[in-house]
């Protein structure tokens, strides 16, 4: 049975625009043989058990997610496509923590280089998905991407970075100096513009404004990163074994690539990289030859193949075109689907109705297998009825004043109910005893 | 009123009576009988309100502790809390917990310290949680650098990260919820049943939004698994040493250890577990019960 890898389409020259992507596509290169495993670059992320890419499907198993897709890979198939089956115990418990340690630093960095940046995002990264997904879906799966990645890295304070929202934020330094420029602005005095940004504030102003202090976070964060990177690799050519890659290899791979071959024009992250850990650049180029054969990918090569249907065709094409990975067509859907998956995730956007129609993403464990202790809060069912009285008597009035509001009464609304015309005449008994009583009171009284 | 006024009244009144002795600060006879004739009674200084600081030679840190618990000097509820609660006491720092919640804090977390200061009149400045470290360190004399081991920042990330997730997910999404949140979070701070539902939703929220940062679906057996797999790292991280990277002294890595393996394996943590899988998966790591024990025997004699 042939492997079959669905990942995010390439970019920048890479096989994937995704991370976790090309460390799968390594991974599967370096130790797969070429004939038993096929690449698709897919888009259609909710076909997936968890709504992300890389996907594996293995006959009717479907995996996703690097670490997931590895350990699968180890698990199974006898355990013939491990990298690590000569770790050691040790260095097994090592490359655990530094791949939660690289999923937990690494991605903020790539988050915030290719996705919060706004000159980056809209200069390179977009453009990139355009190359990769079909047009209508580019509305939805990039802002979508950038949006999560926007709250994997907020508690970074680091939003200066997103010029779209930056100006929300308010003003970012409070200096008595800030003071003068707002009420020379208001003046309509001409204040510093971009160049002599810092002026008259002294370097301390110069160093605090919004691009400068940004500048000493990426750097804090960036250290964070590669310090402890470079430490472990050392002079060895793999972070844990010196002869062999292993899957920490290929997911430092996937990030390092990301932050170093894409064209961005805010390059803090490559600037970093080079001025400071030439021995992570030396090890970023090595990776490349050895994990992907140095290959450069091309979107449109790859978006090609969707033109043909038979195997040989796409084997022919691929060898003609140069290239190394077993690149599939994306499988065609049917207009009915794609329409399916336009309106959800045109709905997800939309605030109330997201939250009916879509079921929530955390999955709960069946609840009959599990026993609940006591709550001393209310209970959900009378919550529930409480806040359905509530709206049902909102409607009702609502009902009611839009009723009135249609169809207003002529002259002045007056409240009357019947009143016996005869006297007391209704009450039977009683009612001749009170006629005979109401006959002795003058008769203007009852008429008020 | 203005100065010409004075001299114009006073003027006509010195040559009326001719008493130049008199001044216009003078109490008038009348009104000096009349105030004679109440004695003068000073009033004792009212107590302080009861929740006032009183003693204020100590530092004092903030957390999420019960009431009973806090004069104890028992560990704190909240991992966040007790990793720091913890350090503290690595470091001999003498200090007293009190009992807080969130809306106290200046940062809006907890915990904080107050620190002591030696000029009542002025009030010291709070030092939030990310700040501690380096305060412990300029303020206690037995304060030790963390080691330089390069596995450092990545077995740490393995506690902020995948511990924390699957801490996060078993309190507050499992069925834990009703029985460890509710009584520990939530009914101590309000009574009205309004306010505690809202508190209930609030904090799944929260906690729903930050699982769904790291992947976009959140299943339980991942989040457990990934634990797990954390746990089995430290585990063989630590092996046979006292504590963690061989070093000679407990420092901010085993108190962040702690912090989880402590609240995990307490089976009284508020009315105690009902989804017990990560008490489990903490269980079956001999040498991490080994080091949370030696931990709560030494620095918490009392709990």
């Amino acid at each position: 049975m042939v492997l079959e890898l669905h990942v995010w389409g390439p970019a920048f020259g890479l096989p994937s625009i995704d991370a976790e992507c090309i460390a799968t596509i390594a991974y599967f290169h370096r130790i797969i043989p070429y004939s038993q495993w096929i690449l698709v670059a897919d888009h259609d992320a909710p076909l997936t058990p968890k709504y992300e890419f890389p996907v594996l499907i293995d006959g009717i198993v479907r995996v996703s997610g690097f670490h997931d897709i590895v350990s699968y890979l180890r698990n199974h198939r006898s355990g013939a496509y491990d990298l690590d089956y000569n770790l050691t115990h040790q260095q097994q418990t090592d490359r655990t923590a530094f791949i939660s340690f690289l999923q937990s630093t690494a991605s903020p960095l790539v988050d915030l280089s290719l996705y919060i940046s706004s000159e980056n995002y809209t200069s390179t990264t977009s453009s990139a998905y355009t190359a990769i997904l079909p047009w209508y879906t580019n509305y939805t799966i990039p802002p979508a991407r950038r949006d999560l990645a926007r709250a994997r890295t907020a508690h970074l304070g680091l939003s200066s970075l997103d010029v779209n929202t930056a100006g929300q934020d308010g003003p970012e330094v409070s200096s008595p100096s800030s003071g003068f420029e707002a009420a020379k602005r208001s003046a309509g005095l001409p204040s510093g513009g971009r160049l002599d940004m810092g002026r008259g504030k002294g370097i301390r102003g110069l160093l605090s404004s919004p691009i400068y202090a940004a500048r000493f976070r990426l750097d804090s964060l960036t250290n964070e990163l590669l310090e402890p990177l470079s430490d472990l690799l050392g002079k060895k050519d793999y972070l844990l074994q010196g002869d062999k890659p292993s899957s920490l290899d290929c997911l430092a791979f996937g990030y390092l690539a990301l932050m170093f071959y894409p064209p961005v024009p805010q390059a803090w992250l490559k600037d970093a990289i080079q001025a400071r850990y030439p021995r992570i650049v030396r090890y970023i180029w090595r990776m490349r030859e050895e994990l992907l054969g140095g290959e450069d990918v091309k979107a449109s090569g790859v978006w090609s193949l969707s033109s043909y249907r038979k195997a040989a065709e796409i084997e022919e094409v691929l060898h003609n075109l140069g290239m190394c990975l077993p690149w599939r067509p994306c499988p065609s859907r049917s207009l009915l689907l794609i329409a399916v998956g336009v309106t959800r995730k045109i709905t997800s956007n939309i605030p109330l109705l997201s939250r009916l129609l879509h079921s929530s993403r955390i999955v709960y464990p069946s609840p009959s297998g599990t026993k609940k202790g006591p709550s001393a809060l209310p209970s959900p069912l009378i919550v529930n009825s409480f806040s359905a009285i509530s709206a049902a008597i909102f409607t009702t009035f609502a009902a009611i004043a839009i009723h009135h509001r249609r169809s207003p009464r002529e002259g002045d609304l007056i409240f009357w109910a019947l009143r016996p015309s005869t006297g007391f005449g209704g009450y039977g008994e009683a009612g001749n005893i009170l006629s005979i009583l109401a006959g002795q009171f003058p008769r203007g009284a009852t008429r008020y | 009123m203005p100065p010409e006024n004075i001299e114009r009244d006073e003027d006509p009144q010195n040559d009326n009576r001719h008493q130049p002795s008199r001044s216009l600060f003078t109490v008038p006879a009348p009104i000096e009988r009349l105030f004679d004739r109440f004695p003068l009674l000073t009033y004792p200084a009212n107590d302080l309100p009861l929740r006032a600081p009183r003693n204020r030679n100590e530092h004092v840190l903030y957390v999420f502790i019960t009431l009973d618990g806090a004069s104890a000097g028992a560990p704190s509820y909240n991992p966040g809390c007790l990793k720091w609660q913890t350090y503290l006491k690595f470091c001999n720092v003498n200090f007293r917990v009190v009992s807080s919640n969130n809306h106290a804090s200046p940062s809006g977390a907890l915990p904080f310290l107050l620190p002591l200061s030696s000029d009542t009149s002025k009030t010291a400045q709070a030092i939030p949680s990310s700040k501690l470290q380096k305060w412990t360190m300029s303020n206690s004399t037995t304060a030790v650098e963390e080691p330089s081991d390069l596995r450092y920042e990545a077995y740490l990330s393995l506690l902020d990260h995948r511990i924390r997730r699957a801490w996060l997910y078993t309190l507050y999404l499992s069925p834990n919820f009703t029985s460890i949140v509710e009584p520990l979070y939530i009914l101590p701070a309000s009574v009205n049943s309004i306010v505690r539902l809202t508190i209930a939703h609030q904090l799944r929220t929260a906690a729903e939004n930050e699982l769904l940062k790291f992947s976009a679906v959140v299943t339980p057996d991942t989040l457990y698994k990934e634990a797990e797999e954390a746990f089995a790292a430290l585990e063989i991280l630590l092996e046979h040493n006292t504590w963690f990277f061989g070093a000679e002294k407990p420092g901010l890595f085993d108190a962040s250890v702690f912090a989880y393996t402590h609240l995990v394996m307490d089976e009284n943590l508020g009315n105690g577990w009902i989804d017990t899988r990560l008490h489990d998966a903490v269980l079956q790591s001999k040498n991490l019960v080994s080091h949370r024990n030696r931990i709560l025997t030494t620095y918490f004699p009392s709990a």
